[in-house]
């Protein structure tokens, strides 16, 4: 092999390996990932979308705050699709005993949403942003710059501009999650769903120390899925020059192990796409947003 | 004479047969030192000190110092290892937090069944959380049946540690 094949081959492997992570940073943040004590407690949630990781910048729907000092607030306007998408917006927690609860109040707070629950059963929450999947429309237009509306093509022909090619629907899964345990016995609510992108953990999510492996494996449909791309951002970006990323890519049998080197709160991030089985969406796109909480030894 | 050595030969492979048959449980000696630190307001830290297989499973809690449960889990890696497992068991070494000063613990290693553990290597691990303040965590390996001393330097919130097996 000349130098170039060899240069082309590996960089062709490094675009297949790296994490492309297209959409913006999103987070659930729990006042509390491990509580102790007889009594139930309230944890509280800050729900966010932002590419500068754990600083807040869009909230992701509620009750505007305007509403709630004053009934006749104007309430900011939103285009109808993003309308529609933060409607859709409910905190789902699922608790050990495998029951599952969306009713939670969400407050709307421009830079952030936030939501609390009472925690009163023993074992591990999941705890997650429910929205329904988004639609985009990609298309070139004749000058080929690229152009991106909300909505499937039929929806958003008129939108169009004249002469737009390559017209595509992509449908965007989102799962936005993160874990809470109260006491002991875990229950179920950390058992794979068998269905779309997921985490099946081989060690506890809430047991993370610095020094020590934490093991999972990714599923999509309940199979282990090889070569996924994923990266994990420790807080504090704000105060650090370089953004410290770690790069992961699930192996042959799914596995990812990760070696704690700093503690933090970490957003993992992680995209899968494929082709789309609905009628006129050309591709499905899965993204995972998940927080760790990592203590030092 | 010959019947002199002969029943002494019996009474030690007696005593060599006793003493193998019945293991009697070693101590862990402590001297620990809670620090006196210099803010205002101080909180006396919670304090945890436990036994781990060099594995790191958990044997037993050897003295909890605490006040209220909502706090133990800022013991964390005692709350991981033992804590959140170990419900009522933990009364008869759970007592409320101290006032800087030196204290003494003699624990007589047994598991939770109360049977004496067996001679080896194992991990002594103290903890400490005081709010408003920091956290420091020691882990020691200390091996049971061996006399030995081992000193551990004052870190923020857990002064000078010494242990003492036999």
């Amino acid at each position: 092999m000349n130098n170039s094949v060899i240069k082309i081959f590996f960089s062709i492997a490094a675009m297949l390996l790296a994490a492309h992570v297209h959409a913006h940073g999103r987070w659930v943040v729990p006042s509390h990932t491990v509580l102790s004590g007889e009594d139930p407690e309230y944890v509280t949630f800050d729900i966010s979308i932002s590419n500068d990781i754990f600083y807040p910048d869009h909230a992701v729907g509620g009750i505007p705050e305007e509403k709630l000092a004053n009934d006749d607030a104007e309430i900011r306007k939103v285009p109808p699709p993003i309308k529609a998408l933060l409607d859709s917006s409910r905190i789902q927690l699922t608790k050990p005993d495998g029951a599952v609860q969306s009713d939670y109040t969400l407050v709307d707070f421009h830079r952030k949403s936030v939501a609390s629950a009472l925690l009163d059963q023993d074992g591990t929450y999941r705890i997650s942003l429910v929205q329904n999947p988004i639609y985009f429309t990609w298309f070139e237009k004749p000058d080929n710059s690229r152009g991106r509306l909300f909505g499937k093509a039929e929806k958003v022909k008129a939108l169009l501009p004249k002469g737009a090619k390559n017209i595509r629907t992509t449908k965007l899964y989102n799962t936005v999650e993160t874990y809470i345990t109260r006491n002991d016995g875990d229950g179920s609510a950390l058992e794979a769903s068998n269905n779309g992108l997921e985490l099946k953990y081989l060690s506890h999510p809430n047991e993370l120390f610095v020094g020590e492996r934490f093991n999972f494996k990714v599923l999509f449909d309940g199979k282990a899925k090889e070569g996924v791309g994923m990266h994990l951002i420790r807080n504090d970006t704000r105060y650090r020059n370089d953004r410290e990323t770690i790069e992961l890519v699930s192996n042959d049998k799914g596995l990812v192990t990760v070696e704690w080197k700093k503690p933090g709160l970490y957003l993992l991030e992680m995209e899968f796409e494929k082709d789309a089985s609905e009628d006129g969406v050309t591709l499905e796109t899965h993204a995972n947003y998940i927080v760790f909480e990592v203590f030092p030894e | 004479m010959s019947f002199v050595r002969i029943v002494c030969r019996y009474l030690s492979i007696t005593a060599v047969f006793f003493l193998s048959s019945v293991v009697i449980a070693s101590e862990i000696k402590i001297q620990l030192n809670v620090p006196r630190l210099d803010v205002d307001p101080y909180h006396k830290p919670y304090i945890a000190i436990w036994l781990e297989t060099p594995d790191r499973e958990a044997i037993g809690t050897i003295a909890l110092w605490v006040e209220k449960d909502t706090w133990f889990k800022d013991l964390r890696q005692w709350w991981r290892k033992i804590g959140r497992t170990a419900g009522g068991s933990l009364d008869g070494v759970t007592g409320a937090t101290r006032l800087p000063g030196r204290y003494s613990i003699v624990w007589v290693a047994t598991d939770q069944k109360g049977e004496a553990l067996p001679a080896g290597e194992y991990l002594i691990n103290f903890e400490a959380s005081r709010e408003e303040g920091g956290r420091s965590y020691v882990r020691k390996k200390i091996t049971l049946g061996e006399h030995n001393s081992i000193h551990v330097a004052g870190s923020n919130e857990l002064g000078e540690i010494s242990i003492t097996t036999e």
